[in-house]
This record gives C-alpha cells, sequence and structure tokens, in this order.
C-alpha cells in the first residue's frame, strides 16, 4: 500500500551506466508490476520503451486517419476541380476518372503532408510538450542523461510505489547509486 | 574443415528444403525439356522469363549481402549467411545463362523465328525489306557477340563478389583476425555495390528491355533491382521460419532483425510503387508513339487485369498489411505477407515479360513451359542455397556486428 509520504516526491531514480543495465533494469522493474516509470538515455533504445511504455501511444492511428484524410482531399480537389466544376482538355487527355495516373502525384504529396503535420503536432501535444518544468531535472547527476548516463526513474503514481521498498528494489538492480526526486 | 571453430550446421528444415528444392529443379527441368521438345520457339521464350524471374534470387542476395556489410545492423548480421549462400550460387547461374546467349543466336538451338529482333541480320542490314533503322541504330550494342561478352562479364564480377565476400566471412569464422577481414569485406562491397548497380542496370536492358528493342525506359534496371531486393527480402523472412527454432538462433538472435525485414519489406513495397509508377505516368503523360506502345501491349487483351492485380496485392495489401509496428516482429505473420510478396514477384516479372511474346495473359498462364523455367530454376537456386548453408556456421559468431544482436538480446534474458 501506498504510504502517506509517497506524494511528497515525484519518485525514485536509478543511474545506470550502460544501456544493456539500463534494458535489464526496466525488464524487472516491469515483472516486478510497475507501470508508471520512465527510462532516461542518451539515444533512444528500442528495448526500453517496449519496457516502459508497451502500449500505443495513439500517434500511429491519428497519422494513419490523417494521412488517408490528406490522399482523398488531393484527389477531391483535383476530381472536383478538373472534372466536375471546370473540365479543361489538357493535351488530349481524358476529362473523367480515366484521368487517374496525372491525379497521383498531389494525391500522394498531400497525403504525406497531411501524415507528417500530424505526427509531428501530436508527438508534441501527446508528449506534454511545452512543458517549462518537469520534476526529474531535481535528480542528482541527471545533466549525464543526455551524455552517458541511462537512468530509470519510478514515479511516486504507481500504485505499488512505496518509498523505501521501491527504493529498496532499484537498489538491487545494479545501479550506480538510487535517489529520490523532489518535486 | 578440421580448423573450424564453429561446428557446420545439420538442421532437419534444410535437409527437407534441399529435398523440395531439388524435387522442384528436376520436376521444372523436365518439364522444360518436355517443352523443347514440343515447341521450341515457346521453349526459348519460356527460359527467358524463368531466368529473368529466378535471377533476382542470387541478384538480390549478392546486393544484400554488400549492403549489410555497408551499413552493418541487425538484421544484417543475421541473414548474411543465408545472402552469402544465395550468392554463392552465381557461377552456377553463368552456366543457366548460356541458353539465353543460345537465344540470342537463334541458329545454334534451331529456332526458326528470332526471340530477340535485334539479333536478325535482316532487321539490322540497310537494304533488306525487314529493316528497322530504330533497331539499326543501336547495333554496335546490340550483337549477339557483344551481348555472350556482357554476359561474362556480369557473371564474373557477380562471381568474384561472391566468392570474395564468402571466402574472408569463412575466414573470420575460423578464428582469423575478424576485424581486418571485416574491414576487407566492407571495402570490397563498397566497390562491389557500385560495379552491381551498374551491371544489373545493363544485365535487365539486355536480357529484358531488348526484348522490345525499338523502347526504352531508364528506370527498366532500377525496377529489376527493386524486383531483385523484394524477391530476395520475401525469400529471407521464409527462410527465415526454417531455422529460427535452431539452437544457435534461439541463443542469439532477438526479434529486433524480424522486425528491421519486416520494415524492409515495407520500403522496398513502396519502393516498387514508386518505381512502376514513376515509369508509368511519364510514358502516359508524354503521350509518344516511341513509348507507348510497351505498355498498349501490356493493358490490351486482358493484360490490364493483371496490372490491376498487382496494384491491389503487390502495392495495397503488403502495404497496409506492414503499416503496423507489432504486426512486424511476427515472423509468422510476416511469412504469409513474403508469400504473398513471392507470389505478386511472379505475377510482375511475367507482366513485364510475357506480353512481348503472348497476345492474352489466358494464353501465357496457360502455357505450361512458363511455369516449368521459374519452377525449375528457382529449385536450382534453393538446392544450392541449402548445400551451401549448411556448410557454414548459421552465424558469423566472431563479427563484431553480433554485438548488435547481443545488446538488443539483453532484455530477454
Amino acid at each position: 500500500m501506498r504510504n502517506r509520504a509517497s506524494s511528497d516526491i515525484y519518485g525514485v531514480i536509478a543511474e545506470f551506466t550502460t544501456p544493456e543495465a539500463l534494458i535489464a533494469a526496466a525488464h524487472r522493474a516491469r515483472q516486478a508490476g510497475y507501470a508508471r516509470m520512465d527510462a532516461y538515455s542518451p539515444f533512444p533504445i528500442e528495448e526500453v520503451i517496449e519496457e516502459v511504455a508497451p502500449g500505443n501511444t495513439g500517434v500511429p492511428l491519428l497519422v494513419l486517419i490523417m494521412g488517408l484524410t490528406g490522399a482523398l482531399t488531393g484527389f477531391s480537389i483535383q476530381y472536383f476541380g478538373n472534372v466536375i466544376d471546370w473540365p479543361m482538355n489538357i493535351g488530349g487527355r481524358p476529362i473523367n476518372l480515366s484521368n487517374w495516373p496525372a491525379m497521383i502525384p498531389i494525391t500522394f504529396e498531400l497525403g504525406i503532408l497531411f501524415a507528417a503535420f500530424t505526427a509531428a503536432i501530436s508527438m508534441v501535444i501527446l508528449n506534454g510538450l511545452p512543458m517549462p518544468y518537469h520534476p526529474v531535472f531535481n535528480a542528482p547527476n541527471f545533466e549525464r542523461a543526455s551524455q552517458d548516463g541511462f537512468f530509470l526513474c519510478i514515479e511516486a503514481t504507481d500504485p505499488l510505489f512505496d518509498r523505501a521498498q521501491t527504493s529498496q528494489f532499484l537498489r538491487m538492480l545494479g545501479p550506480t547509486q538510487v535517489s529520490e526526486v523532489a518535486h | 574443415m578440421a580448423t573450424t571453430t564453429f561446428p557446420q550446421t545439420r538442421v532437419p528444415q534444410l535437409n527437407r528444403l534441399q529435398l523440395i528444392g531439388i524435387g522442384a529443379a528436376v520436376l521444372g527441368l523436365a518439364l522444360l525439356a518436355l517443352g523443347f521438345f514440343v515447341n521450341r520457339e515457346q521453349f526459348a521464350k519460356s527460359y527467358i522469363f524463368g531466368f529473368y524471374f529466378s535471377m533476382a534470387f542470387p541478384l538480390g542476395c549478392l546486393g544484400f549481402l554488400m549492403i549489410q556489410h555497408l551499413t552493418g545492423g541487425a538484421w544484417g548480421v543475421t541473414t548474411r549467411r543465408m545472402l552469402e549462400a544465395g550468392a554463392l550460387t552465381m557461377p552456377i547461374f553463368f552456366i543457366l545463362s548460356l541458353p539465353v546467349v543460345f537465344i540470342a543466336y537463334n541458329q545454334s538451338i534451331g529456332l526458326n523465328h528470332y526471340v530477340y529482333e535485334w539479333a536478325n541480320p535482316a532487321v539490322v542490314t540497310p537494304g533488306s525489306p525487314e529493316f528497322v533503322p530504330v533497331i539499326a541504330h543501336k547495333v554496335p550494342w546490340l550483337t549477339p557477340a557483344w551481348f555472350a561478352g556482357r554476359m561474362l562479364i556480369y557473371f564474373t564480377i557477380w562471381s568474384t563478389l561472391a566468392l570474395l565476400l564468402r571466402m574472408w566471412s569463412l575466414q573470420q569464422d575460423r578464428g582469423g583476425n575478424a576485424v581486418a577481414a571485416a574491414t576487407r569485406m566492407r571495402m570490397l562491397s563498397g566497390i562491389g555495390i557500385a560495379l552491381f548497380v551498374i551491371s544489373v542496370t545493363f544485365f535487365a536492358f539486355d536480357v529484358g528491355m531488348s526484348l522490345d528493342a525499338r523502347w526504352y525506359s531508364s528506370m527498366y534496371g532500377a525496377h529489376y533491382m527493386e524486383n531483385t531486393g523484394l524477391t530476395t527480402l520475401a525469400f529471407l523472412v521464409l527462410a527465415l521460419t526454417q531455422v529460427r527454432r535452431t539452437a544457435i538462433f534461439e541463443a542469439h538472435v532477438p526479434v529486433k532483425p524480424i522486425h528491421d525485414l519486416g520494415k524492409l519489406m515495407l520500403a522496398f513495397t513502396i519502393l516498387w510503387t514508386y518505381l512502376s509508377y514513376g515509369q508509368y505516368v511519364i510514358i502516359w503523360s508524354a503521350d509518344l508513339a516511341e513509348s507507348v506502345p510497351w505498355y498498349v501491349r501490356r493493358t490490351g487483351n486482358g493484360w490490364v487485369f493483371i496490372a490491376l492485380t498487382l496494384m491491389c496485392c503487390s502495392f495495397f495489401a503488403p502495404f497496409f498489411a506492414l503499416l503496423g509496428r507489432k504486426p512486424k516482429q511476427n515472423l509468422s505473420y510476416l511469412s504469409v505477407i513474403a508469400v504473398l510478396i513471392l507470389l505478386m514477384r511472379f505475377i510482375d516479372v511475367s507482366w513485364i515479360i510475357l506480353p512481348e511474346f503472348h497476345a492474352s495473359p489466358l494464353e501465357a498462364y496457360t502455357t505450361f513451359t512458363n511455369y516449368a523455367a521459374p519452377l525449375g530454376l528457382f529449385g536450382v537456386f534453393l538446392s544450392l542455397w541449402t548445400f551451401n548453408m549448411q556448410r557454414a556456421s548459421l552465424l558469423p559468431l566472431n563479427d563484431a556486428n553480433m554485438d548488435i544482436l547481443r545488446l538488443h538480446a539483453g532484455g530477454h534474458h
């Protein structure tokens, strides 16, 4: 059970020196039942992402829907413009649906445009950015996360979180240090 | 070999595959031989089709072998032995290219019709009633002797690259200087990949595009190269299903390289669509008398349904099937897509080649030699591939790239 003091801190963080150690630690933490945790490393490590955020982020589905919307928009504006509203004979090419090969480049471009904008914007929004303050920067030595340090932080909002036991658990995973992160 | 550090691997699945390969080769080549006596001209046409189709396997293996030496990566070190085994069939495929040279020379196999129109002296001799100026213009390049010479050059390049890369890779296995061998292989691959792109482009021009010597497309070679890549990726996925459960793969290979192969299949599917559509839309938009007949033959008499099938099953189906992230990590799911891709490679190459010989798809797809030739030549490839696979360790364990696999395997222990 969560003790009262847990909410006084953001979480506990462990520092590792190698990506392998971080992968193994994240794996152990997940096996132990922790769900609300995050990893910080100088470069993306696919296996760690699988461990700390196994679910879908929602970005792929948004990108697919918006990509298809963009492609449909691209095709429609050409079809309604060139075939229905303002049919024009261009070099003898057909003025109906059989003119589709000429419409593919714009269809493709708008599909990519919508998908790429959706991917970038939804990534920023779903990440909660812009975020001027984040407690994890209170962790000692945390600047190494963008150089050569590999961090695993178990957050206090996790149902299994217990200030003493979680720190003890992280210490068993072979980190260089474990510390509490203030809000 | 007595000095080998790693035991050569006996894998029951590979033995079974070898039997299937030998069976396919015997059946296909026997039917092809029957076709030779039934209808010699049809034999020649089917042989060109079958050869062009099945060359995608050794060529794609050689191409990816050099690419993975240059890029590294988990997928590269996992598939390296499969790629080596495939590329190593090149000298045998040189022998299998000789019938194509004989077909170009025509008289030697007793045809009374030139399959390659440019090989007909009457077509390229000014003043003759059959004279075609646009083909005569290409004579310095398109002559049977220079055609044969180029085949020799292509296969010499490819065989040399394949043999050297295999030799150095096995030296690594035997515990030689692994870093020096890796550097040598990377240097050779850098030069090799440039030679590869040029030689495969001209190979495609010679064997495939010159069937209609009045037509040309600068995209043709790129399209064929992309076809070899897609064919090989599908083959690698299917080969992986056979060796996945071996002890050495269980111990060293995480899910990462499988995911990589899935991503590569998606990328190559998109690239195929880009090249096929790009070539089409440029010719379609220009609407020039010298370039459209090639497409008119490929849309008339029902061939358009084959084109539409390719659009649906070679782009839309694999594209949407491979979009998701999780499915790409599932080998049995990928192998279903790989079967579809391989089937579509057969349909695509037949749509590229066979309309030159058959007025309608009904005629093309009911001619038994059009199946016998690809089946027989692929059977030869498969039996040689399994033979080569069983003559070395399934993974290049001394290579530094194995560390990438170990890193990704880390979280799963």
